[in-house]
């Protein structure tokens, strides 16, 4: 039998140092994450509200109101306007930006970061911003329109029930469009000019050359840029809730703010929790179709 | 003649684009800082838009009537310690994914980032009622804890990607010469990676400056931050817009001078996860 010599400073220099360094981070994530989030998935299934020392199970009765609720079907429809309008807008603009940005111009660096800046600014105050730019009285775009003769096109732009998501999702759009630009003039920049010189030489044109063979190669970054504003539109929060509070009526609402305020507001805390189940389903499915399909692949992750 | 007239036509229309996105990027922000100088009066009049007569009112009420600057204290607090936390805790384990070989180390780095794209939102709720269990309502170390919490995950993506550029050269020769692994990672890993771990600071800072919900649910008195009174001053009926205004601009003063000043190695640390 052949016996195979262990060398125990080789298991401790591969083997445990690794553990030790880990073991921080790792062991926070598994009782915080999994913890909130079971607990979470149980508390749905009470009808615990939060304040009363006392709950019992009821089963899928929350759900079952949940899915019966008209205000749920509101924010989820906002949710997926504010998703579509946003895979639309800021994955245009950002790239179109990108491309520009990319021709080797003088000041490149003060335009990425002027295009940049709204992305790093806090969503209340982008909040108080917007609110205050689509006064309808007195703000800026309607004193505009109206002192150019055009007071036809003056709107409630956050008051009209119909208007309202939208101008809230441009407000969004205005703030995230920065950072598709930088994501995409990464991309752009991680592609080799060979690959580019060669279909010159081939015979395309610009566009072409752009549509063929840099597009196709930006997939890796689209994917993120995908990903991230589809996320980012299933948990948006803080704009709503500064700028509309979800009105008028709940005609703006979204499922984070449905969430926060029937948990916090009315104190139904386990139909709260509920919304939040949901809310997360929807983002970790759609999230992990989407990514492990494509990411994974790449190998590099 | 007429390729190079026509090639700077085309930059014309670049630099031309580009300013007009530029305005549209920053009309607002400046718009903001002029409100927050005016009258009430001015802050809504189309003839005092650029030319009026500054008044400090706004943030003497802020700052003197309201003690704003407690706020400001606390939002530093947080942002400051939970930003160290997450490095200090990031770092050893993005050491550890950058140079040891670990079975199913993909997945566990793919399960670290999906912590990251999950929404805190889905947990707001359990976590108020843990920290509520725990009587840490309205504390510093409770949203400390959290925002901690929350950054790691991009932290060790990012750290992880910077450490793996420092060459493994430099640190197997200190190994030869006797350096203990700990004494790798902070005497080689770290000044070497600097640059790297001042721009994942930069990000960790700018989200917990700008966190809203956790710190909306979790203070009530004692550790409200300055985000938080800013969008109470706007939807606070009676006060008018100059004070949410100057709210406003107060709290974007810090990150709008760190995107201007450190903006290549702010967006260095947000796209380097992206395409690596």
């Amino acid at each position: 039998m052949k016996r195979r010599r262990i060398n125990l400073g080789n298991i401790g220099e591969k083997v445990i140092t690794p553990i030790i360094f880990l073991l921080p981070s790792l062991s926070v994530y598994l009782v915080f994450t999994f913890g909130t989030l079971i607990y979470s998935f149980v508390l749905s299934f009470t009808d615990y509200d939060g304040l009363s020392s006392r709950f019992n199970f009821i089963g899928l009765a929350n759900y079952i109101k949940l899915f019966k609720d008209a205000t749920f079907y509101i924010a989820l429809k906002n949710n997926v306007i504010w998703a579509a309008v946003s895979l639309i807008v800021p994955m245009f603009l950002g790239l179109f930006l990108a491309v520009l940005v990319d021709r080797k111009i003088r000041g490149e660096n003060i335009f990425k970061s002027i295009f940049y800046l709204p992305q790093t600014l806090s969503f209340v105050v982008i909040g108080v911003i917007w609110s205050w730019v689509y006064e309808p009285t007195k703000g800026i775009i309607n004193s505009t329109l109206s002192a150019i003769g055009l007071d036809s096109l003056a709107q409630q732009w956050i008051g009209d029930p119909g208007l309202t998501i939208y101008s809230l999702v441009l407000t969004g759009a205005w703030q995230i469009t920065g950072y598709t630009m930088v994501l995409y003039l990464a991309g752009l920049r991680s592609i080799s000019q060979d690959v580019i010189e060669a279909s010159r030489i081939d015979g395309a044109n610009n566009w072409q050359s752009f549509w063929y063979v840099v597009y196709p190669m930006l997939r890796n970054i689209r994917t993120v840029v995908i990903a991230t504003i589809i996320i980012n539109s299933f948990k948006i929060f803080d704009l709503v809730f500064t700028m509309t509070q979800g009105g008028p009526g709940e005609a703006s609402n979204v499922l984070a703010l449905f969430m926060y305020k029937e948990a916090f507001w009315k104190f139904r805390m386990s139909y709260g929790t509920a919304i939040s189940v949901i809310q997360f389903l929807i983002i970790f499915i759609v999230v992990a179709v989407y990514l492990s399909r494509t990411i994974r692949q790449e190998g590099e992750v | 003649m007429v390729g190079r007239t026509k090639k700077n036509i085309i930059k014309g229309f670049i630099y031309l684009i580009l300013s007009v996105v530029s305005i549209i990027s920053l009309f607002p922000i400046v718009l903001m800082i002029l409100g927050s100088f005016k009258t009430e009066i001015d802050v809504f009049s189309m003839d005092h838009i650029w030319v009026f007569k500054p008044s400090m009112e706004h943030y003497t009420d802020l700052f003197v009537a309201k003690n704003f600057l407690n706020n400001l204290k606390n939002s530093l607090i947080l942002t400051v310690s939970s930003t160290i936390l997450s490095i200090i805790i990031g770092l050893p384990a993005a050491y550890a994914f950058a140079r040891y070989r670990m079975k199913r180390k993909k997945d566990i780095m793919f399960w670290i980032l999906s912590q990251r794209m999950l929404p805190p939102v889905a947990v707001v709720i359990p976590f108020f009622l843990i920290v509520r269990f725990l009587g840490l309502l309205d504390t510093y170390i409770a949203i400390i804890f959290l925002y901690t919490l929350f950054n790691l995950p991009l932290a060790i993506w990012l750290l992880r990607g910077f450490l793996e550029e420092v060459p493994v050269e430099i640190e197997e020769s200190s190994r030869i010469d006797g350096c203990s692994e700990f004494g790798i990672l902070w005497r080689i890993i770290i000044p070497c990676a600097s640059g790297g771990i001042v721009a994942t600071g930069i990000v960790c800072m700018i989200f917990t400056w700008n966190e809203f919900l956790f710190a909306l649910v979790l203070s009530s008195k004692n550790v409200v931050t300055a985000p938080i009174v800013a969008g109470a001053l706007k939807l606070a009926w009676g006060y008018g817009w100059g004070q949410a205004l100057a709210a406003g601009s107060t709290v974007i003063l810090p990150i709008v001078v760190i995107t201007m000043f450190l903006g290549r190695r702010l967006q260095r640390g947000l796209t380097f996860g992206a395409v690596k």
